[in-house]
């Protein structure tokens, strides 16, 4: 699957973020022009077109924006959730990760609270898992 | 005539040459396309149409890349999405006006069902990195599961809407049986076989999706009333959203393009909403024919279901939608099927299922990221 090379090949403005996950880190880029958060990464500011975005670290705590169940079999658990939370310390970045939750749980609403943290999958990078907090 | 003085090249520029760039190609672009801006002495801002070539770069790479306005943007040649049904319209349009040619065939074919499916056709899709990195590992890969999330953060908003996503199901269905070109004819849909379905991505289930079809379907343009026949083009328009080649962070989740190109259609072609007697909403899913109901301006936003529940969008209701049972139960073909069926409306020649006395049609498209167009149709018979 996709190494670090392949990051740096396919996607050279993710690398600051992959990096930071294999320390369990959320970072996201910032534009040093005009202070906005940007997500998902692009080579230019989505506010002021500045190419100037740098990852900062922030807290990976956040609130379910919205919810979706995939019922298709995939290298990942049956029947599992995938969540898109906006982030505490990024005003208008939302990210998407798994969130450990059934379908059915009562926890599993818009607008619960939620802690990621990275684990080892599937590819060779890690991914976010979401949980309530 | 046209006229060659109207066509002067007014700048070029190119990026770095090299053997391995450790760029993307969207930031390539954007390097030269403001080398050639800075060329000319134009603002980037200000450049309106867009022609990516060579294949690995979409329109949304320029849009992103030069903080061009999605809104704006004219298709030089339609999207490979869904919203390209319509925008084909406005592309012939301009090869009419231009003079360039007399007549202008679009068409649309694709075994959709046993050949290349959908799965395979959005592989191609602007911001493809974000889906191979970001999404796709989690298993968030297919139509139905993005839009199903902006679905149920609707229902957070607006409340449950998950009987008239049923009802949609049902009236589509049920025209379908009047028309025996559709791919669900002769098989009546229930309620309860509705609920009994199994699950696509909750709140999505089998008759909340759309069908994959193998076919084709052609419209062909001119720029004369040939035959006294014609349908008139009254008015058209299409639209990105914000963050046009990412849906998961865009500020507004209801605002599309069909948001910001609904109002320029209806205003070109001096008609509202209320209007019009027939619609052809991109019925992807049924979800999505209660959010474009709302932001073609047919229904204020949130208030769409009930609209549908009231029987509204059934044959004899205010406002008939899909009579020929759209994406769900004709079939898939990219939304050119509405287009046929608007003119087939138009001419009063769709049989069992006719409009009475429809004289103007509305046409809705929407792919990809929440591109959105509207085109209004006039019965113009001689």
């Amino acid at each position: 699957m996709s190494g670090p090379d392949a990051v740096q090949l396919a996607y050279p403005e993710l690398t600051g973020y992959i990096s930071a996950a294999r320390e369990n880190i959320l970072a996201l880029p910032a534009c040093a022009a005009c202070g906005q958060w940007n997500w998902p990464p692009r080579a230019h500011c989505r506010t002021c077109g500045s190419a100037r975005l740098h990852y900062r670290p922030v807290r990976s705590a956040g609130t379910v924006y919205s919810w979706a169940v995939s019922r298709r079999q995939g290298p990942w658990a049956p029947d599992s959730v995938t969540a898109l939370v906006s982030v505490d310390d990024a005003p208008g970045v939302r990210v998407l990760g798994w969130l450990r939750a059934r379908p059915g749980d009562t926890r599993l609403a818009v607008g619960a609270r939620v802690r990621g943290q990275f684990v080892e999958a599937h590819v060779d990078f890690p991914l976010i898992q979401w949980s309530f907090a | 005539m046209p006229n060659d003085d109207c066509s002067w090249i007014v700048g070029v520029g190119q990026s770095g040459f090299s053997r391995l760039s450790g760029r993307s190609p969207a930031d390539l672009a954007a390097e030269a396309a403001l080398a050639a801006a800075q060329d000319a002495g134009v603002d980037p801002k200000t450049i309106r149409a867009v022609i990516p070539l060579g294949g690995s770069l979409f329109t949304e790479d320029l849009i992103c890349g030069l903080g061009l306005d999605p809104g704006a943007v004219t298709d030089a040649t339609p999207p490979p999405g869904g919203n390209a049904a319509v925008t084909s319209l406005i592309t012939a349009r301009t090869v009419l006006r231009a003079g360039a040619a007399d007549l202008v065939l679009i068409v649309l074919a694709r075994n959709g069902a046993s050949g290349a499916r959908i799965q395979d056709r959005i592989r191609s899709l602007p911001g493809r990195p974000f889906r191979e990195f970001l999404e796709q590992p989690y298993g968030w890969s297919r139509p139905a599961e993005w839009y199903s999330m902006l679905c149920r953060r609707y229902m957070h908003d607006h409340g449950d809407c998950k009987r008239a996503m049923a009802e949609v199901a049902l009236v589509t269905r049920s025209n379908a049986q009047l028309n025996p070109a559709a791919m669900m004819y002769g098989r009546p849909l229930t309620l309860a076989d509705y609920n009994a379905a199994r699950w696509i991505a909750d709140p999505y289930q089998l008759y909340d999706c759309c069908l994959e079809t193998d076919g084709a379907v052609a419209v062909l343009l001119s720029s004369q009333n040939r035959y006294g026949r014609g349908v008139r083009i009254r008015g058209v328009a299409s639209a990105r959203p914000q963050s046009p080649d990412d849906l998961t962070n865009r500020a507004n989740w209801y605002d599309i393009g069909l948001t910001a190109s609904a109002p320029r259609a209806y205003e070109a072609a001096a008609v509202g909403p209320a209007d019009i007697n027939v619609a052809l909403i991109y019925d992807c899913f049924t979800f999505e024919v209660i959010h474009q109901l709302e932001e073609a301006g047919f229904c204020p936003r949130g208030q769409a279901p009930q609209f549908i529940l009231s029987g509204g969008t059934a044959l004899g209701g205010r406002l008939p939608v899909n009579p020929h049972g759209g994406l769900l139960s004709e079939g898939h073909l990219g939304g050119l099927n509405h287009v046929a069926e608007a003119v087939r409306q138009l001419r009063h020649e769709a049989g069992a299922r006719q409009v009475a006395g429809a004289r103007l049609a509305a046409v809705t498209g929407w792919g990809d990221w929440g591109d959105g167009s509207l085109a209004v149709l006039e019965r113009k018979a001689a």
